[in-house]
């Protein structure tokens, strides 16, 4: 199970490079026009994300069939990796004008991991969904269902009971699979609404799926809210050593959601707590 | 044979003419394919002339190496160290300052760029005290790790993000 949760992220990582399938140009043959425009767009692919040849492709792709909302997406997309989403914007504006059905989830999922800006986001996913009659899907990356990344969004903006119905309902269904972090972010939920006996249980989950240094933290935290000292001594210390193994949250682009560091764990390895 | 030597004659120097050609057509290829988007170069006027590039052609990004902050401590530590800084001014502004910069090969910091935006990415005034006090906060930062790839230490572009809600410093990123 950890082996394929491993095989999970670097897939999701590899995937992160270019989320959005590469359309089949012969579906344009009969647009000369357009046909060209989705072979200029191939061969940007072809020279470095974001390289000087890379945009020239996509502009000229543009300027063949300015319909063309692929190359308005990917053209973006190394400016939201560096920072500049002032940039980004106005490509994925109109990329999502286009075709709105598989580019809103890419700015929504943007608005969430790169900017926080979590109203956004859910505007987006929210718009999403009533577009469509089939499953939303899941982040360009494959980490989060969208309903998850939508309940993150509420926790974001402080309201963890609309964010525990969401990510609760969106497991619930018959063909959900599970992914790399939902039931951490579960546990971190009944901890923030004070249940930390529903959030052990969510933790153990977690561990037993993907045994990450997080959950330890966390339940850490749960036996804190417990005032049982030892155990939260002993579960930090567990803690300490899976981060020190790398066993861990990660992402080379941000700090994900309940992501900690070393500095965490030691610092509330200071923190004592009494037993009533 | 006269004639012969001339059709030879002919076709050396379109042969030579075409190397060349290529050549020229060549070199500009080469250099754009060193140009990214969100490159940074040396403005004399804004930036530290004593701050050196190692390797101006190739600069990395800071999501080539393994964590989205490089810094002594991760980036826990980077948080704190700016929420210590940190002092709420007069402003009750909305939006984003972000700040982009170089991490050259010895750990030193330069190149600094600032925009600042509203909830819709637009660029907009922010608070002039809020904007440069987080600026100099940035600058000011000495933990930054070098960026290491196939053994030599390289130089990378980093970023963070401010997210100010009533002019407060509610978020960081990346």
């Amino acid at each position: 199970m950890k082996n394929k949760v491993c095989y999970l992220i670097v897939l999701s990582l590899i995937i992160f490079q270019q989320v959005t399938a590469m359309p089949n140009c012969y579906i344009y043959k009969e647009n000369e026009k357009c046909y060209e425009a989705c072979k200029e767009a191939e061969k940007a692919l072809s020279y470095s994300q974001g390289s000087y040849a890379s945009q020239r492709h996509f502009m000229k792709s543009i300027e063949l069939c300015p319909e063309f909302a692929f190359s308005f997406f990917e053209k973006a997309v190394p400016f939201a990796k560096r920072g500049q989403m002032n940039l980004w914007i106005e490509m994925i504006d109109k990329a999502v004008e286009l075709e709105p059905e598989t580019y809103l989830m890419q700015r929504g999922w943007y608005h969430w991991f790169f900017m926080h800006n979590y109203e956004k986001a859910i505007a987006d996913i929210d718009r999403l969904d009533e577009l469509v009659d089939y499953d939303i899907g899941e982040t360009g990356d494959g980490f989060y269902h969208l309903n998850v990344m939508k309940g993150l969004c509420y926790k974001g903006l402080g309201d963890f009971e609309r964010a525990i119905e969401l990510i609760e309902g969106c497991m619930a269904a018959e063909d959900y699979y599970q992914r790399s972090y939902d039931y951490l972010h579960l546990g971190v939920l009944y901890l923030q609404i004070g249940k930390p006996e529903t959030a052990l249980i969510h933790f153990q989950n977690q561990i037993d799926y993907n045994d990450i240094s997080e959950a330890y933290y966390y339940s850490a935290m749960a036996y804190k809210q417990m005032n049982d000292p030892s155990k939260y001594k002993e579960l930090l210390e567990l803690a300490l050593v899976k981060y020190d193994n790398r066993l861990r949250m990660h992402n080379p682009y941000r700090q994900l959601v309940d992501q900690i560091y070393r500095v965490d764990i030691l610092e509330a390895m200071e923190l004592k707590i009494k037993k009533d | 044979m006269l004639h012969q030597k001339i059709k030879t004659m002919i076709s050396r120097v379109l042969a030579i003419s075409l190397i060349f050609l290529i050549a020229c057509q060549s070199k500009p290829e080469k250099d754009e394919i060193l140009r990214h988007v969100g490159d940074i170069t040396f403005d004399p006027e804004i930036d530290n002339v004593d701050f050196e590039i190692c390797n101006e052609n190739r600069i990395y990004q800071y999501y080539n190496f393994s964590n989205a902050i490089m810094y002594e401590g991760e980036k826990a530590t980077l948080v704190r160290e700016i929420h210590n800084e940190f002092e709420v001014t007069d402003a009750d502004d909305n939006g984003y300052i972000s700040v982009r910069f170089v991490v050259n090969c010895k750990g030193q910091t330069g190149r600094f760029r600032v925009t600042t935006m509203n909830d819709d990415y637009q660029e907009i005034q922010l608070s002039t005290a809020l904007t440069n006090q987080l600026l100099e906060i940035v600058k000011s930062r000495k933990g930054w790790l070098k960026g290491e790839s196939r053994g030599k230490k390289r130089d990378y572009y980093q970023y963070l993000t401010f997210k100010i809600k009533n002019g407060q410093l509610i978020d960081i990123m990346p």
